[in-house]
């Protein structure tokens, strides 16, 4: 930017330029003509003071003093000054005496040297005025408690200052000054909240000024007691509430707020969180218990200042128990039954009545009131219900008989609703009676009898059932006998009653047939009934017993097996039920024309047919068997026309059975 | 156990003098000749196989699949219940399984080269029908099982249809066959001698067999609900009623003869059951809780009424005076109707070699 532009003069105008030359002549003339300097203050001694303090002596060392005739300046006012050393010329220390008036309050003064011959004036040099370091004697009141409220903190000490402040651990408090020996401070309630130290300092602001010491300001907590200490609810029912109450005293004189509470999650609870005990005053508080389940809580109340720390607890404890219910048939030992549990009847026929009692107990330590007692059913009925709405005494109990009379073979259930709890009542109407008929007490070995099974009377629903057979060796050698069985295969035969009939039907037929096998011993027959997957069988379980006897072995065949030239394999066939033989006979019978006299042998055959008997090979077969009997034949082979066999045991001999040649 | 004690039996030597009494000297040696009884065997559809029925008549069961080495597409069981003529599953070769030893031997009957789809025996069960009606033809082999002595093949095609009925004489020189035509059977003889000629007429031919060691035959009119008799049937073909309605014959799928041809049996599929007609006369309805099907001989006096299916075999035991009808359970469910056991690994089969003989 051009410099005549800048000075707001046009650019090479002459009254401009002449000013300007003046100006340097005279300048050159003043230093031609003027050869003093003025003086140079290097030092003051002291170089500060403190605010407040007392008359001082400055000593201002420099250059370019006089002798005499030099005077120094405090903030541009002549004070009486000397040189220091009167034998130094030119002297280079001036001493002024400087009044207490003079540092009264902090800040800065200025201080220049006059020549006296010249008139010159030093440079100004500041000198500081401090302010003093605060403090503390004592301080009131020195404690309080926590939660008291506002007060206000008198701070004695020394060296305040106007702008001296109270600090409350390290934050300045609203202060007042009092005099330079006494401040008062305003401490809120939120600073005397909490118990605890606190430190307590002044502080002046620079310059100088500093902290004071610390003086210890205590908070004391609220003393407050609970009585009682510990609460034992004793045994509540579960989902009831049990309530106690405790006693809160303060014993401050100021009020103190409390906030109460119970251990989290437990079935404890107080009845108010918040309050305030007036100073030396009591609060009651009830405290309630309410268990969810049956088992035992421990807890513990506590009622706490808030931010004071201070806090007392009590003891909570109490037991959650339910009611118990349980049953009892007849002569038998009661049972317990849960609620949603299920009271199982006794199977009965139907039209026949069988009775369970109840009972319910209260074990808690108060009375229970049961308001309902119900079954929506008509074959579940009440005997001796109480009169209700009825009182269950705290330990005591409630009892009543229930009866079940089935109209129907089925499984019948229906709830029972006892207050506020519901079981299921189960029960079983069975068929009244049925027979196993179509059978003699003996019956023969190998046939294949019929059977059928029979209500003693109709139903309007239709009843499945099976039919089993079973078997107990009597034989001389026991065995089962594997071809015992129906028709349709198996020792379990299904069958359907329908409906209003009281015939049992066998895959569409009114009876079905079985095996008796050959084996001497016991078959029976037992017959059981379902209504669905309910066993509606009859108390009397339907049963037939049939003997298979110990009877003459019987031969159902006699072949030649084979033959040659010299000899020939008599095949023989049959079953003997004791499953023992003893002899074997054959009967040569010659063939017409031929001259060799008929012949009988006996053969002892005992040993080999217990050897079979008593096999595992055997034991498929019941009592039967195929014996192979290889005869070598001396002699004219054709002369034999035929042979008989019969075949004895302990019960007799069979009847011949021939095989001609 | 002792397995050796069990084993102990007898051998019986028979010393037969002229002029001297019967006597016998009985030793101990060891043999496995106490078993237990097998009644017969049924062809399982169901396991391509023969099932062993054990016991005796009235007290029974169903064994396991016999192990004859291979699946069986059909099966016809001779009446001694010792051998089976069948017919493979996979190649459709035509065997004969022989019963009497196991594991089972299986051999195969060359020169049937057509689709063998019927298989008849005689009541002495050494001769038999196979039947292939898709080809009309028929071949006949005798001296089942041990030594066939030849095969006959025999052409069908003169006939007006394909014959469905075939009853074989006991020697194996007569076949009696019924062509259905409309309401009408007929009935031819064949033999070796004489040829094709027609016998006779009938309604509806259902079943037919000779007599036993006869030439005579016996057979079931489903039509006319008759049974009758046919004599001479290479001479007059005379016939004679045996039963009717009236005895019972209702609807006759089945007949057979006794042993000592004193009986007929005649199964009536609706209402089930069987007439036993006696030449003496009289006859004898017992019923059955079942359909029958079949009355195959298994043994002397025994016969199988029905096929092996979920239902229990039905049986009928001619035995004693009154016929009865028994039952034989399915022992093992699992195997009814289930798979076959399996194959052992060296089926023994082996070929037969049978001259060929002259044929029509």
């Amino acid at each position: 930017m051009p410099l005549a532009a800048e000075r707001g003069v046009p650019h090479g105008s002459v009254p401009h330029r002449a000013f300007l030359f003046l100006a340097i002549i005279l300048s050159c003339s003043l230093v031609l003509f003027s050869q003093e300097t003025p003086p140079v203050i290097t030092e003051l001694n002291p170089p500060s003071a403190v605010a407040g303090g007392a008359n001082f002596t400055l000593v201002v060392t420099g250059t370019g003093f006089m002798d005499e005739g030099d005077v120094v300046f405090w903030n541009g006012s002549a004070r009486v000054t000397v040189p220091d050393s009167p034998s130094e010329s030119p002297p280079t220390r001036l001493r002024t005496f400087i009044r207490a008036s003079d540092i009264a309050t902090a800040g800065t003064a200025t201080i220049t040297v006059q020549n006296g011959f010249s008139g010159l004036t030093s440079s100004p040099v500041s000198f500081t005025i401090n302010n003093p370091v605060p403090s503390i004697s004592s301080i009131k009141p020195s404690s309080l408690v926590a939660g008291a409220g506002a007060t206000t903190l008198t701070v004695d000490g020394s060296n305040f200052i106007s702008t001296s402040v109270v600090r409350w651990n390290g934050s300045d408090r609203p202060t007042s000054f009092v005099s330079r020996t006494q401040l008062q401070a305003s401490i809120s309630a939120g600073d005397l909240a909490a118990a605890g130290s606190v430190a307590v300092t002044v502080g002046n602001p620079s310059p100088g000024g500093g902290s004071s010491g610390t003086a210890t300001f205590t908070i004391t907590v609220p003393r407050i007691s609970v009585a009682p200490t510990g609460l034992n609810f004793g045994d509540v029912l579960v989902g009831t509430a049990a309530t106690l109450g405790v006693m809160i005293s303060n014993q401050e004189a100021t009020p103190v707020p409390i906030s109460a509470g119970t251990t989290a999650g437990s079935p404890f609870a107080v009845a108010s969180q918040m309050f305030t005990i007036p100073g030396g005053g009591s609060v009651p508080l009830n405290i309630t218990f309410m268990p969810p389940a049956v088992a035992n809580y421990d807890a513990a109340a506590s009622f706490f200042i808030p931010g004071s720390g201070g806090e007392q607890l009590v003891g909570l404890s109490g037991r959650g128990v339910s009611l118990s219910y349980q049953y009892t048939l007849a002569e038998q030992a009661p049972a317990l039954v849960s609620p949603g549990g299920t009271i199982p009847f006794p199977s009965v026929a139907v039209g026949a009545s069988v009775s369970v009692q109840f009972q319910l107990n209260n074990p808690s330590t108060s009375a229970f009131l049961i308001d309902t007692i119900n079954s929506s059913s008509s074959v579940f009925t009440f005997v001796d219900l109480p009169a209700l709405p009825a009182s269950v005494p705290a330990g005591g109990s409630l009892t009543f008989t229930i009866s079940f009379t089935p109209v129907v073979p089925a499984s019948q259930t229906e709830t029972l609703t006892v207050g506020p709890s519901t079981f299921v009542l189960a029960g079983i109407g069975l068929v009244t009676g049925a027979t196993i008929s179509g059978l003699t007490d003996t019956v023969p070995p190998a046939q294949q009898p019929k059977v059928s099974v029979d209500l003693s009377s109709p139903y309007p629903i239709e009843l499945t059932g099976q039919l089993q057979l079973s078997f107990t060796s009597n034989a001389d050698v026991p065995s089962d006998d594997p071809s015992i069985q129906f028709s349709s295969g198996g020792r379990v035969a299904n069958f359907i009653i329908p409906a209003d009939s009281t015939k049992a039907q066998f895959a569409g037929a009114p009876d079905i047939a079985f095996s008796t096998g050959t084996v001497s011993g016991t078959i029976g027959l037992t017959a059981s009934l379902q209504n669905g997957t309910a066993d509606v069988t009859p108390t009397t379980i339907p049963t037939r017993m049939v003997d298979i006897e110990h009877l003459a072995p019987a031969i159902t065949d006699v072949s030649i097996a084979s033959r040659t030239a010299t000899g020939f394999e008599l095949a023989v066939t049959g079953y003997s039920t004791p499953r023992s033989l003893t002899q074997a006979t054959f009967r040569f019978t010659q063939r017409p024309g031929s001259t060799v006299p008929t012949g009988v042998l006996n053969v002892d055959v005992g040993d080999p047919f217990t050897a079979w008997y008593q096999s595992v090979e055997s034991q498929p077969f019941g009592s039967q068997f195929r014996l192979r009997v290889p005869f070598t034949v001396q002699g004219d082979i054709n002369a034999i026309g035929s042979v008989s066999v019969t075949l004895t045991n302990a019960a007799g001999t069979s009847e011949a059975v021939s095989a001609n040649f | 156990m002792n397995t050796r004690r069990h084993q102990l039996l007898l051998q019986i030597i028979l010393l037969l003098a002229v002029g001297n009494p019967l006597s016998g000297d009985v030793a101990l040696f060891a043999s496995d000749s106490i078993r237990g009884p097998v009644l017969g065997y049924v062809f399982d559809r169901s396991s391509n196989a023969l099932r062993r029925i054990w016991g005796v008549p009235g007290a029974s069961r169903m064994g396991e699949v016999w192990p004859a080495g291979v699946e069986l597409s059909m099966a016809q069981l001779s009446s001694g219940q010792d051998f089976a003529l069948g017919v493979t599953k996979t190649e459709g070769r035509m065997v004969l399984v022989d019963l009497r030893a196991e594991p089972g031997r299986v051999w195969t009957i060359p020169q049937t080269s057509s689709k063998i789809d019927q298989v008849v025996f005689n009541s002495r069960g050494d001769s038999a029908i196979l039947v292939s009606s898709e080809n009309r033809r028929l071949y006949l082999i005798r001296g089942l099982p041990d030594s066939p002595s030849g095969i006959s093949e025999v052409n069908l095609s003169q006939l007006p249809a394909a014959p469905q009925i075939f009853a074989l004489s006991d020697d194996g020189q007569l076949l009696l066959m019924a062509v259905q035509g409309g309401e009408v059977s007929t009935l031819y003889s064949y033999s070796g001698a004489s040829g094709i000629r027609m016998v006779g007429l009938a309604g509806q031919v259902s079943a037919m067999r000779f007599l036993n060691q006869s030439r005579d035959a016996v057979a079931a009119d489903r039509q006319a609900r008759e049974v009758f008799l046919i004599r001479d049937l290479l001479g007059s073909a005379e016939r004679i009623l045996l039963a009717s309605e009236r005895e019972g014959i209702t609807s006759p799928v089945a007949l057979e003869l006794s042993k000592d041809n004193q009986r007929v049996y005649v199964a009536n599929a609706e209402p089930g059951g069987v007439v036993t007609i006696n030449f003496t006369g009289g006859a004898q309805l017992t019923p059955c809780d079942c359909i029958p099907t079949a009355l195959e001989r298994m043994g002397d006096s025994i016969f199988r009424l029905t096929e092996l299916s979920d239902k229990p075999l039905m049986l009928l035991d001619g035995t004693g005076q009154e016929s009865r009808v028994l039952f034989v359970p399915m022992d093992d469910k699992r195997t009814a109707g289930g798979s076959v056991r399996p194959l052992p690994k060296r089926p023994t089969t082996r070929s037969i070699r049978i001259p060929q003989r002259g044929g029509r």
